[in-house]
């Protein structure tokens, strides 16, 4: 092979790029606590919106795990005015899209819509946020139950509700999104009512409107449309989860399931400042094919894949390498290459040309993320929750600090062998 | 409607095709590099062939070592990957405008100096057969390869598109060096661009890495053999001890440039395509609580005919239940044909998807490929919603007659054998296959 010379590479100037990329934002709290921020762009036609519930599993006790998924569902049941799916087919019938996520943090209603329809759907949020009804209890209880048999019917599914159970003890990210089984079925109209009460209320809510809007008059149907709505005070969550004191392990066996080997690592929650050199430690480790563990075990040939998962959390939460091992290659190869490689990431830190690389890539994301008015308002959204106000930026700020040696002590701190749980899969 | 950006065509001295579009949105450069390589050409019980090309693709070229390719893409904050279909082999490149250069220049270096080693072609035999053991303990990968063996039979597109156990280790090196001699070649391929850069610039790029690009002699493509039409009803039960019933029911499709193809969008949008709109998700999900997910695709033929589908997953005892509900609806409209309110809801719909169809620098990559592929117009996601615009209940009626088929289909459902048997009331199937995941490591799984 002959080996030609290449260009150089150099850092992103992130300053240069946080100026010239800066989002127009404009920001409303109204009076009953309800948050807004309103992203202008005109490029095409579109309004999104996005209005996130400070609720998921994170709110959740034994028996009622579930509570806040359900609840999700049965928001598409109508209200006084609407009947059931009836928002989500007027969506459809403007040629728009729709739907709702649960989260561990957060429960988010997202819509993409011809932009001249932005105020009917204000309207309509507005309204399930005070009127929803909850019909069709029953069969939708089905609906979720087929839900859960999807990720249980899943071995990649059942590993990854498997670790949440066996890393985290405490805390209520433990518990699955969707439920346990037991739990959604008993789980009762009250149950989800009491949900609604205490957490569906404006002071609890954060609304993101992006696209082809002009701000002051999308605020002020905001106002007029939700202005009203009491506020409610809730409990947040008292949980925090104690320090590992010592590897955990289990072995899963199921049939026809895959070999999988896992190791998940308590990490601290998005706003700590350790957060992002430890996203810039994973993603030297499993990001793109020139990471290390890509090499040292994809092309290698040792394993088909490597990948980690991970999630922007409120509280601390685990970062799981999830490995599945080429045929006849033992768990122990590849338990032996994982721990090497994070051992070398600890001693040594990253090489300058990874630390370019890593930090232009997460900062490109971040202009990329700018193509579309949805992309947009997920930016926003998720990280002025787990952040503050102009999280995106606080974030971007960072990468430019971030120096290698943080990287190195980051590694050493979190990604060690008794802040772990391993987690091996295979068939029976 | 006005049509939103400027496309523009060319060829450069290689004979390349390069096919652009401009937008000031963003400097964001998005090129892909299609290649009419897909695995319906790979040679006779060789499938695999043009996958394991494609994985070479990102390996060391003659030039380069993998590492120093990835240092510079992913250094640049971008991305440079190799994939490959049925069809075509495509090389995807996104980064920042200002390094477009770069990217094209390394796109070229991965297609035109591809490097074949034995020692890579034994550890990615051995990896993407690792990968099909896996996917084969996944039900909706089975039911994937259970419905297209069961709509294609023994044609290439009944195959996955990466080949399946049995003929991936018997693949040589010859096979793909010879595959990549005879596909890789300028004139088989186009590469399309969508960026904020000037088209004389992009030309000007693509002549610097792909102009001198040679091959010979010119590649002609084998004609395909012809697909066997449907004829009565077949069911494919896969055994995988589940608590569900993954099921796929459906026929062929016409092609994807039919002048019909835009009346069974319509239809399809009733049926399972519009969400809550649509008939299998009212009935199967919203009213019965049979399912989470309940819908159907309609997918155009290219050089073979497409598919409908019809696709729901519920619990082993009442998979007939669910079933018996999707063909009452495929019945139904295949007599009756769809309603004025759901005609109106349809045309409603798509009119005001237009905006939604082309926002991205990706997704205006992609309709541009189909343009190519398929031979649309340009704008064909705002040509064709004009022409949904002025179909009446008759046009869709007339077309869902001929081509939405309630009495010759396939049926595929992976679940427990033991709590689910093919009987459906009025159903008589013609032909009952049980078969088990392994065997889908075979080329011919429906064969005795």
């Amino acid at each position: 092979m002959r080996s030609s010379s290449l260009p150089a590479i150099e850092l992103l100037d992130i300053d240069e790029i946080i100026e010239k990329y800066r989002l127009d934002i404009t920001r409303e709290t109204l009076e009953n606590g309800l948050k807004v921020a309103v992203i202008e762009d005109h490029s095409v036609p579109l309004a999104s919106i996005n209005l996130y519930y400070l609720v998921g599993s994170r709110n959740e006790s034994y028996g009622k795990t579930g509570v806040s998924h359900f609840l999700e569902h049965m928001m598409f049941k109508g209200t006084d005015k609407l009947g059931p799916e009836e928002i989500s087919a007027i969506i459809t019938s403007w040629g728009g899209v729709d739907n709702a996520a649960t989260g561990k943090d957060f429960t988010v209603y997202w819509a993409l819509i011809p932009s001249g329809k932005l105020y009917e759907l204000l309207s309509m949020e507005a309204d399930r946020m005070e009127n929803a009804k909850f019909r069709d209890f029953d069969s939708e209880k089905m609906v979720i139950m087929e839900e859960r048999r999807l990720l249980e019917n899943n071995p990649y599914g059942v590993l990854l509700e498997e670790m949440d159970a066996l890393a985290i003890k405490a805390h209520p990210y433990r518990h699955p999104i969707i439920g346990w089984m037991s739990d959604i079925e008993h789980l009762q109209l009250h149950d989800l009512l009491n949900h609604y009460s205490t957490y569906y209320v404006p002071n609890n809510a954060y609304l993101v409107i992006s696209g082809d809007v002009e701000p002051q008059q999308a605020i002020s149907w905001v106002r007029e449309l939700f202005g009203h709505i009491p506020k409610r005070v809730h409990q947040d969550v008292i949980t925090r989860e104690p320090e590992q004191r010592g590897e955990r392990r289990a072995h899963l066996t199921g049939k026809d399931w895959p070999r999988v080997w896992a190791a998940a690592y308590h990490i601290p929650e998005l706003s700590h400042p350790d957060s992002v050199p430890l996203a810039l430690a994973l993603s030297i480790l499993s990001d793109g094919r020139a990471s290390r563990l890509h090499t040292k075990l994809v092309e290698s040939g040792l394993a088909t894949d490597v990948t980690i998962i991970t999630e922007k959390t409120l509280d601390p939460f685990i970062a799981t390498i999830m490995v599945t091992p080429s045929i006849d290659v033992p768990f122990e190869t590849i338990d032996g290459v994982v721990s090497e490689e994070l051992l070398k990431l600890a001693a040594e830190g990253p090489s300058e040309e990874e630390f370019i690389r890593i930090v232009n890539k997460q900062t490109t994301y971040f202009i990329m993320g700018q193509e579309t008015v949805m992309g947009k308002a997920q930016t926003i959204g998720e990280l002025d929750i787990m952040i503050g106000e102009d999280g995106y930026l606080t974030v971007l700020k960072r990468f430019s600090e971030i120096k290698p040696e943080n990287i190195k002590q980051v590694v050493g701190k979190y990604l060690i062998k008794t802040n772990r749980s391993v987690i091996t899969m295979e068939a029976a | 409607m006005k049509e939103p950006f400027e496309v523009r065509r060319t060829k450069i001295s290689s004979g390349m095709k390069v096919v652009m579009a401009r937008r000031d949105k963003l400097p964001v450069f998005y090129a892909v590099l299609v290649l009419h390589g897909g695995s319906v050409y790979d040679p006779p019980g060789k499938n695999g062939v043009a996958e394991l090309v494609s994985r070479f693709l990102e390996k060391d070229t003659l030039n380069f070592t993998r590492r120093e390719i990835s240092n510079l893409i992913e250094g640049l904050g971008g991305w440079l990957v190799s994939d490959s279909g049925h069809y075509t082999q495509q090389v995807k490149l996104g980064l920042i405008s200002k390094f477009a250069h770069h990217g094209l220049s390394m796109m070229a270096e991965m297609v035109i100096n591809t490097r074949f080693t034995r020692e890579e072609l034994e550890k990615e035999q051995k990896k993407l057969i690792s990968e099909h053991n896996d996917e084969l303990t996944v039900p909706s990968e089975v039911l994937s390869y259970a419905f297209n063996s069961g709509i294609y039979h023994n044609h290439p597109l009944g195959a996955p598109s990466d080949g399946v156990v049995e003929t991936i280790q018997n693949i040589t090196l010859d096979d793909l060096i010879n595959f990549h001699r005879k596909h890789f070649c300028p004139t088989n391929a186009f590469l399309v661009a969508v960026s904020d850069l000037p088209h004389e610039e992009v030309v000007s790029m693509a002549e610097d890495s792909f102009g001198s690009w040679e091959c010979n002699p010119k590649p002609a493509l084998p004609e395909l053999p012809k697909v066997a039409p449907i004829k009565g009803k077949h069911a494919i039960i896969v055994d995988m001890k589940i608590s569900q019933a993954f099921i796929a029911l459906g026929h062929h499709a016409p092609m994807r440039n039919d002048p019909i193809f835009n009346r069974l969008v319509v239809a399809n949008f009733a049926i399972g395509g519009g969400r809550e709109l649509s008939r299998m998700m009212r009935e199967i999900r919203i009213k019965n609580g049979l399912a989470y997910s309940a819908y159907s695709v309609l997918k155009g033929g290219l050089k073979a005919p497409g598919v409908f589908a019809a696709q729901t997953e519920t619990k082993a005892e009442t998979a007939t239940d669910a079933l018996k509900l999707a063909l009452d609806i495929i019945r139904d409209v295949h007599e009756h044909g769809i309603t004025e309110e759901e005609l109106t809801m349809a045309k409603s719909f798509f009119q005001g998807a237009i905006p939604r169809m082309a926002e991205s620098n990706k997704q205006i990559a992609s309709a541009l490929i189909n343009c190519e592929l398929y031979g649309l117009q340009d704008f064909y996601w705002i040509k064709e919603i004009e022409e949904i615009a002025s179909l009446s209940l008759d046009d869709v009626s007339s077309a869902v007659r001929k081509h939405i088929d309630p009495d010759n289909f396939v049926m595929a459902v992976v679940t427990d054998t033991e709590k689910f048997k093919p009987e459906i009331r009025g159903v008589t199937f013609d032909k009952i296959k049980v078969l088990s995941p392994d065997d889908f490591k075979t080329l011919r799984p429906l064969e005795d």
